[in-house]
C-alpha cells in the first residue's frame, strides 16, 4: 500500500515547514509560483507523517495505513539520484581525444557528455590506439537510467552492459552521474536489506575472496603493450613491476602528450595480503580514491578491483 | 486492494461523513422549524428558520455536489495549474507603509484589534435592540426612513462596504466586524488577552475546504432580503433577526470549528469581500523580506507564541496568493519575533494581487455568482422584470407561499406577491456563468478550467464596481437621514412628512425623494462613472491576465466591455422616470431615452 498525502490547496500558504520536515524522504516540496506544497516525488514518501505534523495550518492528511515506513525508507535512500553525484562534465563535439583526457585527469572522472553522447577513458584509448583524434569519432549513444532507480538496478545494467558509468535522467534532463564508484559509496550510507533480495559484504569477508589473477607485466612495458594486454584480457588494470596501471593511468599518459611508446610509470600502491578484511580494503579504496589494489595471497600478486566487488558480492541477488 | 485503500482512507472520509450528517440533522431541523412558524404565523421565526435552513441547504448542496462530481479527497479541484508565461514580480520596494509611527505602535499593542472592533460592537448591539423595539411602520414607497436599525444599515453600512473597494479594502470591515470579533472573543476566552482556545477546534473538511459556500450564501441571503425587502431598508425588526442571526451562527461556528473558519468559508461577505481586497489601493498585511520566513523555523506568525495569537485566518504569512483571505487581524505584526511584517499601500492601477500565480476556481466561480447577484439587481429595477416575475409568481403558484411565509408584515405597510421568484432569481443568478462558460470553451489553446477561472477574475473589476453603483442612490439619497434618527433611533412620534424633518429638508432640497425612494438626478452620472471605472481596471487586468495564461486578450475584452455596457445602459434605464408623457415611453422599459437631468435612480 503506497502512502497517501492530501494537501490543502486553499489553506496552504507555502510556508516551507512541511519541506523542512521532510528532509529525509525530499518528497514534498514548495512550487515558489504558486507557494503551494505539491508532493513532487510521491514514490519517494515513505509515508512517515512529519509533514502533517508540522504543518502550522493543518493541511496536511498523511495516510499510511499498513505503510512499512521504515521499509520505504530504505529504499528512498537507496535511489539512483540520492547516491549519484551532481557534477556533470561536458565536452564539444569537435574536441580532440587528448583535450577529452585532459578533462578526465583534471576533474578526475571517468566519463564526460556530449549532449546526450557519452565518452569514457576506454572510448578515449580505443580511439587513441585506432589512431583516432576526435571525440565524436568515438562518442556513442549513452545508456541512461532514472533517477527514482534503485542502486540496485543501476547496478544490474552497469553489469549486463559492462559499463561503469550512467547518466542519470529525470523527465527529460540529465541531471547527473551515476558510476560504480556512487555505488560502493552508497553501501556505507545505505543498508541494502533483505527486502530487495541483495544482501551487502559481510564482515567475514577476505580480501582473497574477489582478488584475480591478472597479466603480471615487467617494469619498462610500454603504453602500447600494457594497454594491448588490458584489452586481451578484458580488464581495466594490470600489476606492472610491483605497481598497478590501469585504463586511467594511460588515459592521463594520453592527457600528458605520451606516445604509444612510451614507457608507463606504475603507480606503486599498499600492498594487501589474502587474509585482510574486505571492508578493510574497500575503506581503503575509498579512501585514497583508487579503484585497484594489490593482494599477495601464496607469495603471488593478485588484483582486487572495485568492480569485482560491486558485480559479485555486494550485490549478490538472492533467488 | 481497493478494500485496503477504502479502509485506509476512513479517517478522512469519516469525518466528512460525520460533518455531512451533522448538516443533514441541522438542514431538517431548520425545515421544521420554519414550517412549525409558519404554521404559528410569526414572521421573526419564519425568517430566523428560512435562514439557517439555506444555510445548512447551501452547506449540504454543496457537499454533495462536490461528492458527486470530485473523485479526490482534497479540495485540489480549486486549483488551477496555470502556465505562467510571465511571472509578474511580486514585491515593490517603493510601496508605502503603512505600519510607520503611531499606527506602528498601536498594532503592537494586544488590544488594538479589540479597540478597532469595540466601537462598531456597541452600534450593532443598538441596532439589534432598535430594530426589535422600534417603529416599525413603512411609507408609501414600502420602506423605513426613521428607524436607526434599518437605515445605518442599509442607507450607510452596505453602500460603504462596497465603497471600501477603493477607499481602503474590503477586509477593512473584517477587521471591524463585530459579530466575528466577539466570537474571537469567546472562542479565545479574553478580548485581547492570550489563553486556552475553547470549543472543539475541529478542522473544516478538507475537501470542502472552499470559499463557494460564502457566494451561493450571498446570494440565498440576498434573495431572502428582496423577498422580504429588508435592504429597502424595510420593516426594521427584519434587519435586527438578520444581524442576530449571523451573530448567534458565527458563535455557533466558533465553538465547533477553529478559529475563523466561519469568517473564511461561511460568511456571506467572506467571498465579495475577499475579491474587491485584490483589486483594492490598499494591501494586507504581507511579510517583508520572503528571505527571512524561508529559514524561520519559528513560524510565529502563523502559529503564535508565548504571548500572541497565530494568524486566525489561516492567511499568513500572507503571500499574494493568501492575501484575499488576510482579515487584517493584525496577529501576526504582534507575534513574528523578526519584525517581517508590514501592510502596505499598493500602486495604481492595485491590479498587484489579483493577477496571482496560484489562481482558483472556486474564486473564479465565486466572481461569476456574485456577478450574477448584481445581475438580479439591477435588472430588476426594470418594469419587464415586474411582469415576468408576476407572471411566474402566479403561474407557478409561488404566491401562495410567499404569503405563508410573510404574516402580519401587512401591518406595516409591506406587501409583496413573491417577488423575487426563485426561478427566474437563479436564472439570473446563472447568466454570467453560461456566458463566460460557452466563451472558455470555444478557448482552444489553453485547458477549459484555466480559460474560466482566467476570463472570471477579469471581471472581479466589474463586480466591485457594479455593486458600489447600485448602492450609491440609497447612500447619497438616504443616508442623511440617520443624522435625524441619532437623537431618536428608534423613529418613535416621528409621525409628520419627513421632509419637515431637518434633514429630510435638506435632501430633498438636494433633489432627492427617499419618500419615493428615488436618489437626486447626478447620482446616475456618478454611477455610470464608477462602471465606466470599473471597465478600464478590467481592461488593465485582462492585459496581464492574458499574459500570463495566454488566452487571447480579445475574450477579456468582450466579456468586460460586454458586461461594463450591459450595466451602464441598465442604469440607465432603471433611472429613468418612467413617465407615459415622455417621449420615446415603453412600458416594458420606462423611457428608453431620456434627459438625464430628469433621472430618478432608484434606491
Ligand atoms: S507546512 Fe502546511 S502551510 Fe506550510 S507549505 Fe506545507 S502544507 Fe503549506
Ligand atoms: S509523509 Fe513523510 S515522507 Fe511522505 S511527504 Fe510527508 S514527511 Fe515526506
Ligand atoms: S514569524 Fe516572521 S519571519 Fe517567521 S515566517 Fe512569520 S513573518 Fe516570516
Ligand atoms: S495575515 Fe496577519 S493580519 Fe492577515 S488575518 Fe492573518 S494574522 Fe491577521
Amino acid at each position: 500500500m503506497e502512502p497517501m498525502v492530501f494537501i490543502d490547496v486553499d489553506r496552504c500558504v507555502g510556508c516551507f515547514m512541511c519541506e523542512r520536515a521532510c528532509a529525509l524522504a525530499r518528497a514534498i516540496e514548495i512550487n515558489v509560483n504558486f507557494k503551494l506544497a505539491e508532493l513532487v516525488r510521491p514514490e519517494d514518501c515513505t509515508g512517515c507523517g512529519a509533514c502533517e505534523r508540522a504543518c502550522p495550518y493543518s493541511c496536511i492528511s498523511v495516510i499510511n495505513h499498513g505503510v512499512n515506513i521504515s521499509e520505504r525508507a530504505k529504499v528512498t535512500l537507496s535511489r539512483v539520484r540520492r547516491n549519484m553525484s551532481r557534477r556533470l562534465v561536458t565536452i564539444d563535439d569537435d574536441a580532440t581525444l587528448r583535450e577529452a583526457s585532459k578533462v578526465m585527469e583534471m576533474e578526475g572522472i571517468g566519463s564526460l557528455m556530449i549532449g546526450s553522447h557519452i565518452i569514457t577513458e576506454t572510448d578515449v584509448l580505443n580511439g587513441w590506439f585506432s589512431g583516432k583524434t576526435l571525440v565524436k569519432e568515438v562518442s556513442k549513444e549513452a545508456i541512461t537510467i532514472e533517477g527514482k532507480s534503485t542502486v540496485d538496478e543501476a547496478l544490474q545494467v552497469m553489469n549486463e552492459m559492462n559499463i561503469g558509468h550512467l547518466p542519470v535522467i529525470e523527465g527529460n534532463s540529465i541531471v547527473g552521474m551515476f558510476s560504480i564508484r556512487d555505488a560502493l559509496r552508497s553501501m556505507s550510507v545505505t543498508s541494502i536489506n533483505e527486502g530487495l533480495k541483495v544482501r551487502s559484504a559481510r564482515k567475514e569477508e577476505k580480501a582473497r575472496v574477489h582478488a584475480m589473477e591478472v597479466p603480471l607485466l615487467s617494469t619498462g612495458s610500454t603504453y602500447g603493450e600494457v594497454y594491448d594486454v588490458l584489452k586481451m584480457k578484458g580488464i581495466k588494470a594490470t600489476i606492472v613491476g610491483d605497481g598497478v596501471v590501469s585504463i586511467r593511468d594511460i588515459t592521463k599518459g594520453v592527457a600528458e602528450g605520451k606516445s604509444q611508446n612510451d614507457q608507463v610509470e606504475p603507480r606503486t600502491i599498499k600492498h594487501f595480503r589474502g587474509e585482510d578484511p574486505l571492508h578493510a580494503v574497500i575503506g581503503y579504496m575509498m579512501q585514497h580514491n583508487v579503484r585497484h589494489v594489490p593482494v599477495i595471497e601464496n607469495d603471488k600478486l593478485l588484483l582486487l578491483s572495485i568492480r569485482e566487488i560491486t558485480s559479485r558480492t555486494v550485490w549478490i541477488h538472492a533467488i | 486492494m481497493e478494500k485496503v485503500e477504502y479502509k485506509s482512507l476512513n479517517r478522512l472520509k469519516n469525518h466528512q461523513r460525520k460533518f455531512n450528517f451533522f448538516t443533514v440533522i441541522f438542514t431538517i431541523v431548520a425545515g421544521l422549524f420554519t414550517w412549525i412558524s409558519t404554521l404559528l404565523s410569526n414572521v421573526l421565526m419564519i425568517e430566523s428558520g428560512m435562514l439557517v435552513f439555506t444555510t445548512a441547504l447551501t452547506i449540504l448542496g454543496v457537499n454533495l455536489t462536490l461528492d458527486l462530481t470530485v473523485k479526490s479527497n482534497t479540495n485540489s479541484w480549486i486549483y488551477v495549474q496555470s502556465s505562467l508565461r510571465t511571472v509578474s514580480k511580486e514585491t515593490c520596494e517603493h510601496k508605502p507603509s503603512m505600519l510607520q509611527g503611531r499606527l506602528a505602535k498601536f498594532f503592537k499593542k494586544k488590544w488594538a484589534h479589540f479597540l478597532i472592533i469595540f466601537p462598531s460592537f456597541v452600534v450593532f448591539y443598538i441596532v439589534m435592540v432598535v430594530g426589535i423595539i422600534g417603529y416599525q411602520g413603512l411609507d408609501p414607497a414600502g420602506i423605513s426612513l426613521v428607524n436607526f436599525a434599518s437605515d445605518i444599515s442599509w442607507f450607510l453600512w452596505f453602500p460603504l462596504l462596497w465603497a471600501l473597494t477603493w477607499i481602503a479594502n474590503g477586509r477593512t470591515w473584517c477587521q471591524t466586524c463585530p459579530f466575528s470579533g466577539q466570537a474571537e472573543w469567546l472562542h479565545r476566552g479574553h478580548p485581547w488577552k492570550k489563553g486556552r482556545k475553547i470549543g472543539l477546534n475541529l478542522r473544516w473538511p478538507m475537501k470542502y475546504s472552499t470559499i463557494l459556500y460564502s457566494a451561493i450564501g450571498f446570494s440565498i441571503l440576498t434573495w431572502v432580503e428582496e423577498f422580504y425587502n429588508i435592504g429597502g431598508p424595510g420593516v426594521p425588526e427584519l434587519t435586527s433577526v438578520v444581524l442576530i442571526y449571523i451573530a448567534t451562527l458565527e458563535l455557533f461556528v466558533t465553538l465547533i470549528f477553529q478559529d475563523r473558519t466561519f469568517c473564511r468559508t461561511m460568511c456571506p461577505l467572506s467571498a465579495p469581500l475577499a475579491l474587491t481586497t485584490m483589486i483594492s489601493p490598499l494591501g494586507t498585511f504581507r511579510v517583508k523580506d520572503q528571505e527571512k520566513c524561508k529559514t524561520c523555523t519559528t513560524k510565529e506568525c502563523m502559529k503564535g507564541n508565548q504571548e500572541n495569537y497565530g494568524c486566525p485566518w489561516f492567511a499568513s504569512p500572507g503571500s499574494r496568493e493568501t492575501a484575499p483571505m488576510c482579515g487584517l487581524a493584525s496577529d501576526c505584526y504582534k507575534a513574528c519575533p523578526h519584525d517581517n511584517i508590514d501592510w502596505n499601500v499598493k500602486k495604481f492601477p492595485w491590479l498587484g494581487d489579483l493577477n496571482v500565480g496560484r489562481k482558483r476556481f472556486d474564486l473564479g466561480l465565486s466572481v461569476l455568482i456574485l456577478l450574477g447577484v448584481v445581475l438580479f439587481q439591477f435588472v430588476n429595477a426594470i418594469p419587464a422584470y415586474t411582469i415576468i416575475d408576476q407572471w411566474l409568481n402566479h403561474f407557478t403558484g409561488w404566491t401562495y407561499f410567499s404569503k405563508a411565509f410573510t404574516p402580519g408584515l401587512s401591518k406595516y405597510g409591506y406587501s409583496n406577491d413573491g417577488y423575487p421568484n426563485p426561478v427566474d432569481y437563479t436564472f439570473i443568478n446563472a447568466i454570467p456563468v453560461m456566458i463566460v462558460y460557452a466563451i472558455s470553451r470555444m478557448q482552444k489553446k489553453v485547458p477549459f478550467k484555466l480559460a474560466f477561472t482566467s476570463l472570471s477574475y477579469s471581471l472581479v473589476p466589474i463586480f466591485a464596481s457594479t455593486i458600489l453603483a447600485r448602492n450609491l442612490p440609497k447612500l447619497l439619497g438616504g443616508a442623511l437621514l440617520i443624522m435625524n434618527e441619532i437623537s431618536n433611533p428608534a423613529g418613535t412620534g416621528v409621525n409628520r412628512g419627513i421632509y419637515s424633518t431637518f434633514w429630510g429638508g435638506v435632501l430633498h432640497s438636494l433633489g432627492s425623494d427617499p419618500v419615493n425612494a428615488t436618489a437626486e438626478w447626478w447620482v446616475l452620472p456618478l454611477m455610470e462613472l464608477v462602471i465606466v471605472f470599473g471597465v478600464f481596471l478590467g481592461m488593465r487586468a485582462s492585459r496581464g491576465l492574458s499574459d500570463t495564461d495566454g488566452l487571447d486578450k480579445r475574450a477579456y475584452y468582450s466579456l468586460v466591455l460586454g458586461f461594463g455596457i450591459t450595466f451602464m445602459v441598465i442604469t440607465y434605464w432603471m433611472s429613468s422616470p418612467a413617465s407615459p408623457n415622455l417621449p420615446f415611453y415603453n412600458p416594458l422599459i420606462g423611457n428608453v431615452l431620456y434627459n438625464p437631468l430628469q433621472a430618478q435612480p432608484p434606491f
